[in-house]
């Protein structure tokens, strides 16, 4: 595991703001850190990188405890903050090297500038670049030193679709190459393309761990139904989003789709009959919303 | 270790190197040191006129003194000028050939009144000290005094200056006035030094915490290698300006004419003493400014929460009419030891009287461990006030700060 982490547990004062969280996270995968503002994402990304220390629990890394070598291997993202307006672009990336401990060669950089589209802007100084732009040069800093665990927080935030999509493409490289990534975001369509397990955090307790496929399947079914007639009360059914002849009925946990089927048949026409898992979206909304 | 102190190093290199690059700070440090040099190289020739200038139309320094002596007691001697009559004094004057003129009259010898003609302003002695000088020689001679005694009563010692410290014994030579003004300037560059570093040092913080910088530079560097690599940066940056100004310093002596007097003058321990009490006073109030503007949100926010530093700071020189007047008073042995007014206050004294060691012992012992302490409070501040951002931090935040693991 490239990073496990125990019963962990910290708070500021009287508030507790991450209560016994547990997950362990392995080699080239991509683990999604969800929760609402305010869940405690922010502070679980600080302990892990040591710039914040937990109350109780542990935090491995690389199989041992966190050191400066530890701390040279994670590359981060932080989610606000711009880097320095009035230091030239190139010498930006170099000083962040620095602090990384990496002697960066002026060809990395330039590969990496040349990867973000950035490449013509290497002389200006930062305070010139838009903020999408700033965006990506946060990004190479992140990545500057190979890092072997990529902590993105909002790594879409202020980028528009084109480089939205240049920056996920990137990512997947990443992953490709064996790196682990933490992606903390609100964008739940791009987790749900990108993730490969998650853990949700909400008021600083783990509400959710686990393969994204499974938390699905666990929080049950939706039905979306196009029909002709008045739709029955149907028992095993949570909620009824109703629009006349479209219809989202969402499925209490272990109800039987079959059942459901037989019983719209007999009462309303059935133009279109569609199971579908619930989205992160909604899942998100209802363990948010129930909490 | 060494990558530890290599990142601290990057972070000096950088702060450094980022600052001294400001057009703010070159016009501070070079460009108006320079252009004092200038004006005080450009005026040094015409300096004397310009002075004689302001003491009237005529100056005392150039030209001769005129008398008119109407007993014929006086032998001519260089520097002064002897006229038949008042009318010809009068208008040698008026001509500007000569600075003014003394009339001895007949009566002199029974009430010594004699009375001086001149246009211009009379400034300090002059031209007192040369018509006595002149009158002396004068008497003496026609008194028939041998010459080696009438040299005695003119220059009647050549003197040397022993110091005494305060148990009796033999402290080092005493240069004057001089000697107290060098070390005062030198208390003086040292407070601005430590002053400007730390504006600096404040000011790259409350820049940092604008721009949010905090949390990325605390994912790659502890926060102690960057409040070290910061105060290491802004720290060598405002020894560089001291020389700048040290520099300039020495160049307007050199080409003023106190060049000979500043030239006999021995830089004593002073000077030595001065650079660790600057090394510390730097240390505690960098340690301190830098807590205060890490929980500030913005920069004008950290400058004005920094400013009770700045006041301590500036007290040494609100008092310094009572530490001249008493270096040893209860007052100036206290501000000796407290720590932020300490390192000035100790230059003061020290250019005034012999502090005894045991003083000098204690001021350090009480700042090293004040600093010591700050620092500790100021690392833990630092860190979680990097990370705050939008809102100042409270007091009651700042004790969690300090408790923070």
């Amino acid at each position: 595991m490239k990073l496990e982490v125990k019963n962990l547990t910290k708070s500021f004062g009287n508030n507790t703001v991450l209560r016994d969280i547990s997950f362990s996270i392995g080699k080239s995968e991509i683990f999604g850190l969800l929760g609402p503002n305010g869940a405690g994402k922010t502070t679980m990304i600080r302990i892990i990188l040591d710039i914040l220390r937990q109350d109780s629990g542990k935090v491995k890394i690389f199989g041992g405890e966190f050191s400066e070598n530890v701390k040279e291997r994670i590359g981060y993202l932080p989610e606000e903050g711009s880097l320095y307006k009035d230091t030239k672009l190139m010498d930006c990336i170099k000083y962040f090297a620095a602090l990384k401990g990496t002697d960066v060669t002026t060809s990395r950089i330039n590969d990496l500038l040349k990867q973000f589209d950035l490449h013509n802007d290497i002389n200006k100084n930062i305070g010139e670049l838009s903020k999408g732009m700033q965006r990506k040069a946060m990004f190479i800093i992140s990545v500057i030193h190979e890092p072997d665990i990529l902590i993105l927080d909002e790594p879409f935030s202020g980028l528009d679709p084109v480089n939205r999509e240049l920056v996920k493409n990137i990512i997947m490289d990443f992953k490709k190459k064996g790196i682990t990534i933490i992606m903390s975001t609100h964008q739940m369509d791009e987790v749900e393309r990108m993730c490969d397990r998650i853990l949700m955090i909400n008021k600083g307790n783990q509400v959710l761990y686990g393969r994204l496929n499974d938390i699905k399947k666990k929080y049950g079914f939706s039905v979306f139904l196009d029909y002709r007639g008045k739709l029955p009360k149907i028992p095993g059914i949570k909620k009824v989003d109703d629009y006349g002849s479209h219809a989202e009925l969402v499925l209490k946990k272990g109800t039987d789709t079959q059942k459901v089927l037989k019983k719209l048949a007999s009462n309303v026409e059935i133009k279109k009959f569609e199971v579908k898992t619930h989205s992160l979206n909604e899942i998100f909304i209802d363990v948010v919303q129930n909490e | 270790m060494w990558c530890r102190m290599n990142k601290t190093l990057a972070v000096a290199k950088y702060e450094f190197g980022k600052t001294v690059r400001r057009k703010a700070f070159l016009i501070i440090s070079m460009v108006i040191p320079m252009i004092l040099v200038l004006i005080v190289f450009i005026a040094m020739p015409v300096l004397p006129d310009l002075l004689s200038g302001i003491g009237g139309a005529v100056g005392f320094k150039d030209l001769d003194i005129g008398y008119v002596d109407s007993l014929g007691y006086i032998e001519p001697l260089e520097g002064f000028v002897e006229f038949p009559d008042e009318d010809a004094a009068r208008k040698a004057l008026e001509e500007e050939n000569i600075s003014s003129y003394f009339t001895l009259p007949a009566n002199y010898p029974e009430n010594r009144n004699i009375t001086l003609y001149t246009t211009g302003t009379i400034e300090f002695n002059e031209p007192w000290g040369e018509i006595s000088w002149l009158l002396r020689t004068t008497l003496m001679e026609r008194w028939e005094f041998p010459e080696d005694r009438i040299e005695s009563i003119i220059y009647p010692y050549n003197a040397s200056i022993v110091k005494l410290d305060t148990g009796g014994a033999i402290g080092g030579s005493a240069g004057g006035p001089l000697e107290f003004a060098l070390p005062y300037g030198f208390a003086l560059l040292l407070l601005i030094t430590i002053m400007m570093s730390s504006s600096y040092l404040m000011q790259g913080i409350g820049e940092e915490k604008e721009n949010k910088t905090g949390e990325l530079l605390l994912s790659s560097i502890s926060a102690d290698q960057l409040l070290r690599g910061k105060m290491l940066g802004y720290g060598t940056l405002g020894l560089l300006q001291a020389g700048m100004y040290a520099l300039a310093g020495i160049l307007i002596i050199s080409l003023s004419p106190l060049a000979p007097f500043f030239a006999t003058i021995q830089l004593s321990g002073i000077m030595g003493l001065g650079l660790v009490y600057f090394l510390l006073g730097y240390a505690l109030f960098a340690s301190s400014i830098a807590a205060t503007a890490s929980v500030s949100s913005s920069a004008k926010e950290a400058q004005q929460s920094s400013m009770i530093f700045t006041i301590m700071g500036v007290i040494p020189m609100m008092m310094i009419i009572l530490i001249i007047r008493e270096p040893n008073s209860a007052l100036a042995q206290a501000l000796t030891l407290v720590p932020y007014t300490s390192p000035p206050v100790m230059m003061m004294r020290m250019s005034l009287t012999t502090v005894p060691w045991y003083e000098i012992v204690t001021s350090l012992a009480i700042l090293v461990i004040t600093i010591f302490v700050v620092s500790k409070l100021a690392g833990k501040v630092f860190r979680m006030g990097m990370l705050k951002y939008d809102k100042k931090a409270g007091f009651k935040e700042i004790l969690g700060f300090i408790r923070e693991k």
